[in-house]
């Protein structure tokens, strides 16, 4: 038997060695008894110390790095627009949520074409191009400091659904035969959708007096003062973005919370588009009604989302850490008839 | 309750980097890892004072500890194997306890480690994305590839070390332009 043989710490004492083991730790790959081993070879020096630290951090952060990397791969061209903006600030800010975008498969060009012709079907009206509106972007929460990786979870099995017609959009009037309204997504939490990932928040019973399942906001790395719903799919864009998509759903949030945020990755303008809303209700459900077309850039005001551009995750964020909680139920994005568009975001409309 | 202090949410966005670090060398789980983050903000944001909190950065540490402790002790009585030893755990709570690393140094590092996984060949990135995002098992990622398990292994060993090669250099060379 060699020394090695008698003694595993002593394998451990060169650089190449103790790395590779380290590296076996991270992956699970070590038998209890090997792991003591490292255990022993990491104390008995500080460099060796120093050296777990960093392998530490470094296999923390690759999965972050990578899903921020797709993101910025897959829209180089759309960047360029940016010569507005301000980069160094551009670049600080929009690291957060490159990278939760996880990864995007290949096909997604193709899956987005056929989410923007569904809802484009059973429609023949003309849509107006995108203008810039005035009034500035409300910034919620913080995503300046470090860049950490959120680490998202993939289902590479997600499939792409074709859309749905329906009559009922949110405010068709009574006795109008209303053209039909396009339901792009409709999610009641009461089961998981295949299609689509609760990456933050996670379903239980819903509060007050509603029966069944809501899902309730959680801790999100990058704004962890406050709650968000956040729901994504990787394979294909959650949305594919048009003037007349209207987002609603009902919301309950803890007596004392003041704000409620909707905010979008759009994975083509590469930045987040947002509206917050400070009169909000407590302390019972009530129903908000955003229209797409209301949300602002986060970096550059003066970029508008244009019609197709793949929005691949929305965030629903409220309450307070230290107190209130969100609830929310009854999601539903839908491409709604110019005439039957509500006049305005809102989120006082009446929960059913 | 207490309102959360803006500085107290300043530096857990500050320290972030760190705690996550932290939790990932024991939790060993990006998915898990971000739950513990979870419930360890929460903790963080609640504390109803700041009375006791000398140190935000050693406290926080403190707070993220027991919740990597609860969440080892709740994956033990599920059954759940591969978790580490005592002996792994002291270790990484002490020698992270005991890290006086400077903050601008984290962000630097994530910058750097950003920039090194550019220079990897793209076929690499595949491989790492795999694995780490996708969390495959590396049998797979060998059917998958059409290589053994041993190649794969060994290929994704060899770019984490390049990474890490890289990230010193650029960290070295950080510091001396701090320094110069």
């Amino acid at each position: 038997m060699s020394t090695e043989d008698a003694n595993p710490t002593s394998r451990l004492t060169s650089g190449e060695a103790l790395t590779e083991e380290i590296l076996k730790y991270l992956d699970r790959d070590l038998s209890p008894d090997e792991e003591r081993a490292l255990v022993s070879a990491i104390r008995a020096r500080k460099e060796h110390q120093r050296l777990f630290l960093r392998l530490a951090r470094l296999h923390a952060g690759i999965p972050g790095v990578l899903a921020a990397m797709d993101g910025e791969e897959s829209s180089g061209a759309t960047r360029k627009r940016w010569r507005f903006g301000d980069r160094a600030r551009s670049e600080r800010r929009r690291w957060p949520k490159l990278a939760t975008l996880g990864l995007v498969l290949v096909g997604t060009a193709g899956a987005m074409a056929a989410v923007t012709m569904g809802l484009r079907w059973a429609r023949s009206r003309s849509v107006s191009p995108p203008t810039i509106s005035q009034g500035s972007p409300r910034a919620v929460g913080n995503t300046k400091g470090v860049n950490v990786p959120a680490i998202v979870p993939v289902d590479p099995a997600m499939a792409v659904q074709p859309p749905a017609a329906t009559t009922q959009g949110p405010s068709a009037p009574a006795g109008t035969p209303a053209p039909p309204t396009v339901l792009a997504l409709s999610l009641d939490f009461e089961a998981q959708d295949p299609k689509v990932m609760i990456t933050q928040g996670h379903m239980t019973a819903s509060p007050g007096e509603r029966r069944g399942q809501s899902v309730v906001g959680t801790v999100d790395l990058w704004w962890p003062s406050q709650y968000t719903v956040r729901i994504e799919r990787h394979d294909a864009p959650l949305i594919s973005y048009l003037d007349t998509i209207v987002v609603s759903f009902d919301y309950w949030l803890e007596p004392g919370a003041r704000k409620l945020s909707v905010i979008t990755w759009n994975r083509d303008k590469q930045q987040n588009y947002g509206i917050t809303f400070q009169d909000v209700v407590n302390g019972t459900w009530a129903r908000a009604v955003i229209r797409l077309e209301d949300l602002r850039g986060y970096l550059d005001l003066r970029v508008p989302q244009e019609q197709g551009d793949r929005i691949s995750q929305l965030l629903i964020i409220g309450g307070r850490t230290s107190g209130e909680r969100m609830f929310i139920d009854n999601l539903r994005v839908e491409d709604v008839p110019a005439e039957l568009l509500p006049p305005e975001s809102s989120v006082h409309a009446p929960s059913p | 309750v207490t309102q959360p202090t803006d500085e107290r949410l300043a530096l857990l966005l500050k320290h972030r980097w760190e705690l996550f670090g932290f939790i990932q060398a024991l939790v060993r789980s990006p998915q898990d890892a971000e739950d513990v983050f979870q419930e360890m903000a929460v903790v963080i944001m609640r504390k109803v004072a700041n009375e006791g909190i000398h140190d935000f950065r050693a406290w926080s540490k403190g707070v993220a500890r027991l919740c990597v402790l609860e969440h080892l002790r709740r994956k033990r009585s599920e059954g759940v194997t591969l978790l580490p030893t005592d002996e792994m755990v002291a270790l990484v709570t002490d020698v992270h306890m005991a890290d006086s690393a400077a903050e601008l140094d984290f962000a630097t590092e994530y910058e750097a480690l950003r920039t090194c996984m550019g220079k990897l060949p793209e076929r690499t990135r595949t491989l790492l994305r795999r694995r780490f995002v996708q969390g495959r098992p590396y049998e797979e990622i060998a059917q998958t590839a059409g290589g053994s398990v041993g190649a794969v292994r060994r290929a994704v060993a060899r770019a984490r070390l390049a990474l890490l090669a890289c990230v010193e250099r650029h960290l070295r060379r950080a510091t001396a332009e701090g320094t110069s």
